[in-house]
């Protein structure tokens, strides 16, 4: 388990987060529920070790992960999907997921990787041999989503995966993903700009509001609070 | 024949020394400016192991030994470069840029006070001459061609096949992209400042009896390089070794037609005529 407990992240004196605490299971897709600038960015940057937090810890089935560097973060077995997909554009597709395999574990380890990523994307394994910057944005969207999963991860913090993509090419990244994480067991935390979208791909939601988690539910229940519906799920 | 050897020796030499400036600039977003003085160490590392222990082990062994040498030697500065100015001026380039100019004179310095102004010279290690058709090639010459041109070859392979090429062409195109895949940046860094450095100090050795060995050869060559990295594409390796050959087959010619004096004038026209029409260089990317 994923364990945010009373994290408080800020930049210059402005607090960005105040004592956010969450849990993310494994086999399990939780979402992260909030408008612009609540915080929620900060928050999986935080979990990463990109931010050093001014309170409060992460812990990884119990492991506190203050001090270590993101590599070793993500050697553990936590790893960040950027907003923005953050590819190395100059190189091969199948170049971007060997640069994603770097710490995820002996040869053969890699190889079955490589082909749950190609079974999970037919298309990338198609183009395996085309530069990242000549694939399209939903392609773009799931070579990343396949980088991160080289690095054999066991919690999948995903940032706002599906922005500037077509509604079709949305729903089945978040099928794909809804997929990836029960095959591997995975436990995934999304932020997703499309929050109807990912709470029907999900089991559990938190909302954040200015900083702070104000619900934690199980997904469902969420799409039928009107209170919710009205602030972010466009009526 | 001759013509075409001597573009190739020349041309290999351009790129192996741009390539290492090249690396270093693309991966770290830092211009080492002592890059040309670590290739002048290396010439003087070849000079004093041929002189040291040249006449009891025979010039040639001394002379492949010299590469190992300048390697360590250059190699170590590097690290220390890393450690001493780099790491902790991370964010501010253009301190690190001033800071590797004082590090650029103060080996100058160091050079003269140790050897002299005064150029020396290597005796070639290699003697004799190989006849190609109706063309003359000293053996030297042809042993600096395989030389350089494997180097060159092999930091290509090292960078376009291996993993570690990979994790360092990683981080030159998207460093946080590669932060969040686990690679390590700052190690990344400090591995391509050492591996620029000990190719400056190899490249140094092994044309060190080619021409003369002086405490400002360094410069001569990193001025060259600059030229070569610009109208190639900052940032391309491939521009970069499109430019090399460039130069090297003009810098030939206008030295086999007896224009050598007028060569750094010709690469400044020919740099500022290129980026008027193409700023970003032949290959570059367009920002």
């Amino acid at each position: 388990m994923l364990q945010v407990d009373g994290l408080t992240l800020g930049y210059a004196g402005i607090r960005v987060l105040e004592e956010v605490s969450l849990r993310v299971r494994e086999n399990t897709v939780t979402t992260l529920v909030g408008s612009n600038g609540a915080g929620k960015s900060t928050l999986m940057k935080g979990i990463m070790g990109l931010k050093p937090p001014l309170a409060g810890e992460v812990r990884l089935d119990g492991i506190r992960l203050a001090g270590l560097s993101t590599s070793e973060i993500v050697a553990r077995g936590v790893v960040l999907v950027p907003e923005g997909r953050e590819l190395f554009p100059k190189m091969t597709v199948l170049e971007n997921l060997q640069v994603g395999a770097s710490l995820g574990g002996d040869e053969a380890r890699k190889k079955r990787n490589l082909a749950t990523v190609t079974e999970l994307f037919p298309v990338l394994g198609r183009k395996l041999s085309m530069a990242a910057r000549n694939l399209s944005g939903g392609e773009q969207q799931m070579l990343a989503v396949g980088r991160a999963l080289m690095a054999s991860p066991r919690f999948l913090l995903l940032d706002e995966p599906s922005i500037g993509l077509a509604p079709l090419i949305e729903e089945q990244l978040m099928a794909s993903i809804r997929q990836v994480a029960n095959e591997l067991g995975l436990g995934v935390l999304l932020v997703e700009q499309n929050a109807m979208l990912a709470l029907e791909h999900s089991d559990w939601a938190y909302v954040i509001e200015l900083g702070r988690i104000t619900k934690s539910v199980a997904s469902a229940e969420l799409v039928d609070d009107p209170s919710i519906v009205d602030a972010y799920l466009g009526g | 024949m001759q013509i075409a050897l001597n573009i190739l020796s020349l041309t290999s030499f351009y790129m192996c020394f741009a390539l290492g400036l090249a690396l270093v600039f693309g991966v770290m977003r830092v211009i080492n400016f002592a890059h040309g003085e670590f290739y002048m160490i290396g010439a003087y590392s070849a000079f004093l192991c041929v002189s040291l222990i040249g006449p009891t082990t025979g010039a040639l062994p001394a002379y492949i030994v010299s590469f190992a040498a300048a390697a360590i030697v250059t190699g170590l500065l590097g690290v220390l470069l890393y450690l001493v100015v780099v790491r902790k001026l991370m964010d501010k380039p253009l301190t690190i840029f001033i800071a590797t100019l004082a590090l650029s004179y103060m080996l100058q310095v160091v050079v003269v006070e140790l050897f002299g102004p005064v150029g020396r010279s290597l005796p070639s290690p290699i003697p004799g001459i190989v006849r190609i058709g109706d063309a003359i090639l000293p053996w030297s010459r042809v042993f600096v061609i395989v030389a350089i041109s494997t180097l060159s070859v092999g930091l290509w392979f090292l960078l376009m096949r291996s993993d570690v090429g990979r994790r360092v062409r990683a981080v030159a195109q998207n460093p946080t992209g590669a932060v969040l895949q686990g690679v390590s940046v700052t190690r990344v860094g400090m591995m391509t400042l050492v591996a620029g450095s000990m190719i400056a100090g190899v490249s140094g050795a092994i044309m060190a009896p080619i021409g003369g060995i002086t405490p400002f050869m360094g410069a001569a060559a990193l001025w060259k390089a600059f030229i070569i990295i610009i109208v190639g594409g900052i940032g391309s390796i491939w521009g970069a070794v499109a430019a090399a050959f460039l130069f090297g087959t003009i810098d030939t010619f206008m030295t086999v037609a007896g224009a050598g004096r007028y060569l750094a004038l010709t690469n400044a026209v020919i740099m500022l005529g290129v980026l008027s029409v193409m700023p970003s260089g032949l290959f570059g990317e367009k920002e």
